[in-house]
């Protein structure tokens, strides 16, 4: 059985049909007369084949439309992950709307409001609370893709990590390589039998880096789903208006789509996108806003379009602790997200973009799903609902609602109840110590942290994950990496 | 027989079902079943509700309902005893309404409501209760708690009102005052010179539990 996630009836458009079909026409035409580069002879052995004008001094490919239109028409509606429980197995793809973790640095301690490296026991602390949470439905990476050098030194974080999320999460994942480490990150997988998607993380603008090439060509081997994206900061890396953000990266995207198809009829791909803006003082990226939250509904129209699956890492935020702002960059992006249609959407745990996560705000994100989750869910209107009958009976006062079946039946399908959110009387909240939404995130994160129990892998997988760790590690080492 | 009629009086309470509820209790009388017997059987029915709501198994909406089905059996049982010239046992007797004004009687209902399924004698005067019909209510009842409500911001100083009357008339020795309803909050109920007040309905059963020294 798969994971259900959420049904999202309706979605909303942020761009009218005329606006789509010329932002499609847009990415035809960068793709025939720019062109986007792919940094490896195989890729561009392929895309030939294919029908692709390649410049192989430039590294550089032109595309026909008709073999892109082709291409994102071949491209299979559904992308399947198997876990190591197939009770958490997750179908993504057409209405179905999936929660996964916010993947970052650093650690947002919540103590003590400072940003630090992951220690071993704050991986495990976060990955037994994303285990437990019901609204995080598959891992995008864990909450954290990089740990203290004392546990894993350097690049060895990605295949530490990776073994320690097939030990402490019973959840469908992601996986992630770059620099050439892919084959030691898909034995592992094999090694525990599961079927995880393959993070492609491209260049803009319009190029696919060497290494990430590598990553497609091992996950079509061993029959993995991808997921590219590109991180665009509009205004330097992509044009500064959305709408050419759009373009370029739907361009980019289209590509690589083109390619997985050529590649491998029929290779399942999540159409993925980190849509940020440069902030134009300090030359950082500008995170959480409007700004993100239109181009997400944008992403979700787009690749609805043509039925192709998609996910976004766009309910992201500035603020550098966990704050009236965070909430608000936060809540406004995945409120339109989810209305847009999405997929799967990477939420839970997110304080500063990829640099903080936490898994107390993991917590505190678990209950905004619920809420907007409520929403869409909406106003359910029958018969039944409609309640003609039981306010015939009650009348007006003093008649009450409270004591009817009616109500008993019906209150708790109709009101949510947060786990964490405060709802109490103000004289209760006094009683139980004045505790603020974090306070009582804090609590129920240290109590899941220390009651919940994933149940370890089967002792010869868990060896073999630990030797292929080694191997990798050495090998890395070897390279100075 | 008494077994099966005080079992459905449980059941009826735990379905929440006044109908039920007031039904077996008419069965009891006609059975010449001791009046005093059921009363216990409801009492501890309501106990066991009251049990799983304090444990957050159940919700308000199950006590109110269980509550309500109470009430609607202990008059039928309290005309039994009336008839055989005995009265129920009672933990103390509560006169209540919501103040002069505010017409909110939900918040007043579900006190009522509570406080008679833990055994108190309540006379409800409604709503919309002038501070003289309070006032002579604590006269004829001569109840040893009276309740007010106020929901709105507007009407709460109501409660200050009926307060200063009982002082004037000689009566504020007599009776201890809880006060309760949206728009007061245990600052202002210290500053009106009530004797009680709770946030909350089921709260205010612990209240009057502690006046009249239960």
């Amino acid at each position: 059985m798969t994971m259900k996630g959420f049904i999202v009836r309706n979605p909303v458009s942020v761009l009218s049909p005329d606006e789509l079909e010329r932002v499609h026409g847009a990415m035809l035409e960068v793709l025939r007369e720019t062109g986007v580069v792919f940094e490896h002879p195989k890729a561009l052995d392929v895309l030939a084949d294919a029908g692709c004008r390649v410049d192989r001094e430039k590294m550089l490919v032109k595309f026909p439309p008709y073999l892109v239109e082709d291409s994102l028409r071949r491209c299979p509606s559904r992308v399947t992950l198997k876990a190591r429980n197939p009770k958490y197995d997750v179908d993504i793809g057409g209405n179905r709307m999936y929660f996964c973790p916010w993947v970052a640095m650093n650690l947002y301690d919540a103590d003590t409001g400072e940003r630090r490296a992951p220690r071993e026991e704050d991986v495990l602390q976060a990955a037994t609370v994303l285990d437990y949470l019901d609204e995080v439905h598959v891992y995008g990476f864990g909450n954290f893709a990089n740990v203290d050098e004392s546990v894993a030194p350097g690049l060895c974080a990605y295949p530490w990590g990776m073994a320690f999320n097939l030990r402490h999460t019973e959840k469908a994942l992601f996986g992630a390589a770059i620099l050439g480490i892919e084959p030691w990150i898909v034995e592992m997988f094999q090694a525990a039998g599961v079927r995880p998607g393959m993070l492609v993380s491209g260049a803009p603008p319009l190029t696919w880096p060497g290494h990430q090439l590598l990553v497609v060509f091992a996950a079509a081997e061993a029959d993995f789903p991808i997921m590219p994206f590109c991180g665009m900061a509009a205004g330097s890396n992509s044009p500064a208006t959305l709408a050419g953000t759009l373009v370029q990266n739907y361009a980019e995207m289209s590509a690589m789509i083109t390619l997985a198809q050529s590649l491998k009829p029929g290779m399942e791909v999540l159409a993925g996108d980190y849509s940020q803006l440069m902030g134009m003082r300090e030359a950082v990226v500008v995170q959480g806003g409007p700004e993100a939250a239109l181009l997400d509904a944008a992403w979700s129209q787009i690749w609805r379009r043509h039925d192709i699956p998609r996910t976004g890492f766009n309910t992201r935020t500035d603020a550098k602790v966990i704050d009236y702002q965070g909430a608000a960059e936060k809540t406004l992006t995945l409120l339109l997200s989810v209305l847009s249609g999405s997929n799967k959407i990477y939420f839970h745990g997110g304080v500063y973009d990829e640099l903080l996560a936490s898994p107390v705000a993991a917590v505190m994100d678990n209950d905004v799903a619920k809420m907007v989750m409520r929403i869409v869910e909406g106003i359910k209107v029958t018969e039944d609902t409609l309640a003609v009958d039981v306010i015939d009976k009650v009348g007006p006062m003093p008649g009450h609602f409270l004591s009817e079946k009616h109500t008993r039946e019906w209150w708790m399908k109709e009101q949510l109840l947060p786990e964490v959110a405060d709802r109490s009387s103000y004289e209760r909240w006094l009683a139980e110590g004045k505790k603020d939404f974090l306070a009582r995130a804090k609590d129920r994160c240290a109590e899941i942290a220390k009651t919940h129990e994933v149940p370890p892998l089967p002792d010869d997988v868990d060896r073999e994950l630990e030797k292929i760790y080694r191997s990798a590690k050495k090998t890395i080492q070897s390279w100075g990496l | 027989m008494s077994e099966t009629v005080f079992d459905n009086l449980r059941r009826a309470i735990l379905d929440y079902d006044g109908d039920a509820a007031e039904e077996w209790a008419r069965k009891a009388v006609e059975e010449k079943l001791e009046p005093a017997g059921a009363m216990e059987v409801l009492t501890d029915a309501i106990r066991q509700v009251g049990e799983g709501f304090a444990r957050e198994e159940l919700w308000l909406p199950d006590l109110v309902g269980a509550a309500e089905a109470f009430t609607r059996a202990i008059p039928v049982l309290e005309e039994r005893l009336a008839s055989m010239g005995r009265e129920r046992d009672v933990l103390g007797k509560v006169v209540i309404g919501t103040v002069a004004a505010d017409i909110h009687d939900i918040g007043k209902n579900m006190v009522r409501i509570f406080l008679t399924a833990e055994g108190f004698d309540v006379h409800d005067l409604g709503v919309n209760v002038a501070a003289e019909t309070f006032l002579e209510a604590v006269k004829e009842h001569e109840p040893d708690i009276l309740a007010m409500s106020a929901l709105l911001t507007l009407t709460a100083v109501q409660q200050k009102a009926v307060i200063l009357a009982l002082e004037a008339e000689g009566l504020r020795d007599m009776v201890k005052v809880m006060v309760g309803g949206g728009a007061v909050t245990a600052e202002f109920a210290r500053m009106v010179g009530a004797d009680g007040y709770d946030p909350t309905a089921i709260g205010a059963v612990q209240v009057a539990r502690r006046l009249v020294g239960a």
